[in-house]
């Protein structure tokens, strides 16, 4: 007899842990821009870029790795079931007469309904690693591109402040001509930079709803899997 | 001043920029007469400190409150779209 089915059933876990990926690779400060940082993203891009990266990405992604993980070795534990079932179908054969072709029946129906679930949970864990996997490949991107927003957006603040300083018409009179004449460079490369991010978002969210329709089948396939019962008597 | 040049971290390797922005920072040191913003530019300008990290001080903040505050204000009354519009950027 090959190895128990439930020796497949151990503790599962991140094979590429993704912890705080977004505040590790920025750091604190690129989490936390300075009020002036997000105040002129807002301008430019309409919008905060850290806040909105905090609400859509931060998540716990190892879990759903290791979530991914644990399903598949489920799968794992119905495979070695199946492959269990067929050898003690084997080991009875001998036996014969009506019970014990019902029984055998009854051991090759369940042994590949095993088989049929094995496929669909194993299914569900590759669909959820692939998640997980497109957020931290999506996570890494935008750590990049927020940090270059960052510099971008820091460069214009310290260019308005010192045309601020030099001009003597007073700082609110110059502000549209001084952010235009100054820092325009920087101001497109927020705005480009941002919308990279953007098709970057898109892409990989079109990636995750792909898999999500993937495990969703998984799952249906499963609900409409039928245990066959135990032969009467 | 004859210092050997660094380029500043938010430069990116870009040397005329990290001049441009040394050069913004001194003036607006000379020009607030601030001894704390000072000897930050002075840290940035050797090597010690890099931008990031200024622009992450009270000191940065508190300068921005008095230069860059009226500047966001007053941005209220137009938008990104008619900036570029208003001024297209010979480089690009």
């Amino acid at each position: 007899m090959s190895a128990r089915p439930d020796e497949a059933l151990v503790e599962p876990t991140a094979s590429d842990p993704i912890p705080d990926l977004l505040e590790r690779t920025l750091g604190l400060y690129y989490l936390s821009p300075s009020f002036y940082v997000a105040e002129l993203c807002k301008f430019v891009v309409g919008t905060d870029p850290w806040a909105w990266a905090a609400q859509y990405y931060a998540g716990d992604w190892a879990t759903v790795l290791r979530a991914s993980d644990a399903v598949d070795r489920l799968a794992t534990f119905h495979r070695e079931y199946a492959t269990a079932v067929e050898e003690v179908h084997g080991t009875v054969a001998p036996w014969s007469g009506s019970a014990a072709h019902a029984a055998g029946l009854y051991l090759t129906d369940l042994a590949a309904v095993l088989d049929e679930q094995a496929q669909a949970v194993h299914g569900i864990g590759r669909q959820l690693e692939q998640v997980a996997l497109a957020m931290y490949e999506l996570n890494q991107s935008f750590a990049e591109i927020l940090s270059v927003i960052t510099d971008a957006a820091i460069i214009a603040l310290v260019k308005w402040a010192a045309a601020g300083v030099v001009g003597a018409t007073g700082v609110g009179a110059i502000a549209s001509v001084v952010v235009a004449g100054t820092s325009l460079r920087e101001l497109k490369l927020i705005a480009d930079s941002w919308s990279r991010a953007m098709s970057i978002h898109t892409a990989v969210w079109t990636t995750v709803q792909g898999s999500m329709g993937l495990l969703v089948g998984h799952l249906t396939q499963i609900e409409n899997i039928e245990i066959p019962t135990l032969p009467a008597v | 001043m004859d210092e050997p040049e660094i380029v500043v971290d938010v430069a990116r390797g870009d040397a005329t920029l990290s001049r441009e922005i040394v050069t913004s920072l001194r003036s607006i040191a000379d020009a607030t007469g601030d001894p704390a913003f000072a000897k930050l530019v002075d840290q940035v300008t050797s090597g010690e400190l890099g931008v990031r990290e200024l622009a992450g001080t009270e000191v940065f903040s508190s300068m921005l409150d008095r230069l860059v505050a009226p500047v966001l204000e007053s941005l209220k009354e137009t938008t990104f779209e008619d900036l570029v519009e208003e001024r297209p950027d010979p480089h690009m």
